[in-house]
């Protein structure tokens, strides 16, 4: 038996919001290893396109593909991430030189690499699951 | 009853949900997935939808630039994952603010705030115009300057006193979306404007010069419903 499955139910990792993934998934977790799959996918590809912006000073891009991404991390469970990500845009949409958000700017990819690490582990285990269900 | 919709939304992910809580509602019949607002546009310019799910902020035109340039209004509901749109939306009326992500429970309770301000449309509405689909766009009649509407297949004709409109559609559908009041249907092929009749002889009315057939399953709700003295 594995961690994360009591009485054969998928028990999401106690880093997500257990609680809101059960309501939003209601017990699919194949779709949720897919939106966890597409989700990890699109934010480092936007991300990647965020640090073409920072070295064009492009703040307004930078708070647009930050806002894009944001709501990912919520349909991931990690609600908090999803806030960190808004404070971001907060301070994007405040400032105009980029140079004036640069240290958010890396504190928040560092937040972000972080939360990417647990997402992946988790799909990992969700692949697991739908494997053995399978 | 079943309501047509669009999603308009940037985020295949957030769409994806959408789509999946629509099937799973059974009541919202999703038509189209736009991922941006310029697009969604040129489909409605030609097709009528009861509900559009919005995002606000997109590539190109907001969702509000989008409900700046609709020709009719749809209900709307607003996806977005920032709260301070809240009062925009309260001003553009719009039915519903959903904050991304949302559940499935979250997203039933705005179908059924749908469901109540469609209830509330349908008891205050004046009725006094209808959209049709003609000529590539969507044409406002005014219920008024409809003489009548004759069936041809799977299309149909309103005729009004100074153009004719030939749109896709049945006099069977037709019969439940006109005003019940002012329109009747007299014959399979048939619904006219009772306010518009000239005169009626036998079996046949007249309207402006045209001679409309009054079938016998049709006569005696016909006459119920004109005054006769």
């Amino acid at each position: 038996m594995y961690e994360e499955e009591k009485d054969n139910h998928y028990v999401f990792s106690e880093h997500f919001d257990r609680q809101f993934l059960e309501e939003l998934y209601a017990g699919d977790t194949e779709s949720a290893a897919e939106v966890f799959q597409a989700s990890l996918v699109q934010i480092v590809e936007e991300m990647k396109l965020a640090d073409e912006k920072v070295a064009e000073g492009d703040i307004a891009g930078v708070r647009k593909i930050y806002h894009k991404i944001k709501p990912l991390f919520g349909y991931m469970g990690l609600l908090s991430v999803q806030d960190f990500v808004q404070h971001f845009e907060d301070q994007c949409r405040d400032s105009v030189l980029m140079s004036d958000v640069q240290i958010a700017y890396d504190n928040i990819k560092e937040i972000i690499r972080g939360a990417l690490s647990l997402a992946r582990e988790e799909q990992l285990k969700l692949n697991e699951y739908n494997n053995r269900r399978a | 009853m079943k309501y047509s919709s669009i999603i308009v939304e940037d985020l295949q992910a957030a769409a994806d949900f959408l789509v999946k809580f629509c099937e799973k509602s059974g009541i919202i019949n999703v038509q189209a997935h736009f991922l941006n607002a310029e697009d969604a546009l040129v489909y409605l310019s030609e097709n009528l939808v009861d509900l559009i799910f919005l995002d606000v902020e997109m590539p190109g035109a907001s969702g509000f630039d989008l409900m700046d340039q609709l020709v009719y209004t749809p209900q709307v509901i607003l996806t977005t994952s920032k709260t301070e749109y809240a009062y925009d939306a309260f001003q553009y009326n719009v039915t519903d603010y959903l904050k991304k992500p949302f559940t499935y429970q979250r997203f039933l309770e705005s179908i059924q705030k749908v469901e109540k301000k469609k209830a509330e449309d349908d008891s205050t509405a004046e009725n006094d115009h209808i959209f049709i689909k003609a000529d590539g766009k969507l044409v406002r009649l005014q219920n008024d300057d409809i003489l009548y509407i004759e069936s041809m297949g799977d299309y149909v004709k309103f005729i009004t006193a100074d153009k004719k409109y030939i749109t896709h559609n049945t006099i069977k559908n037709l019969e439940t979306k006109v005003d019940g009041l002012r329109f009747m249907k007299v014959h399979r092929s048939y619904i006219v404007n009772l306010s518009r009749i000239d005169d009626i002889q036998e079996n046949m009315l007249y309207i402006k010069g045209a001679v409309i057939p009054i079938s016998k399953a049709h006569k005696s709700r016909v006459m119920q419903k004109i005054n006769v003295i």
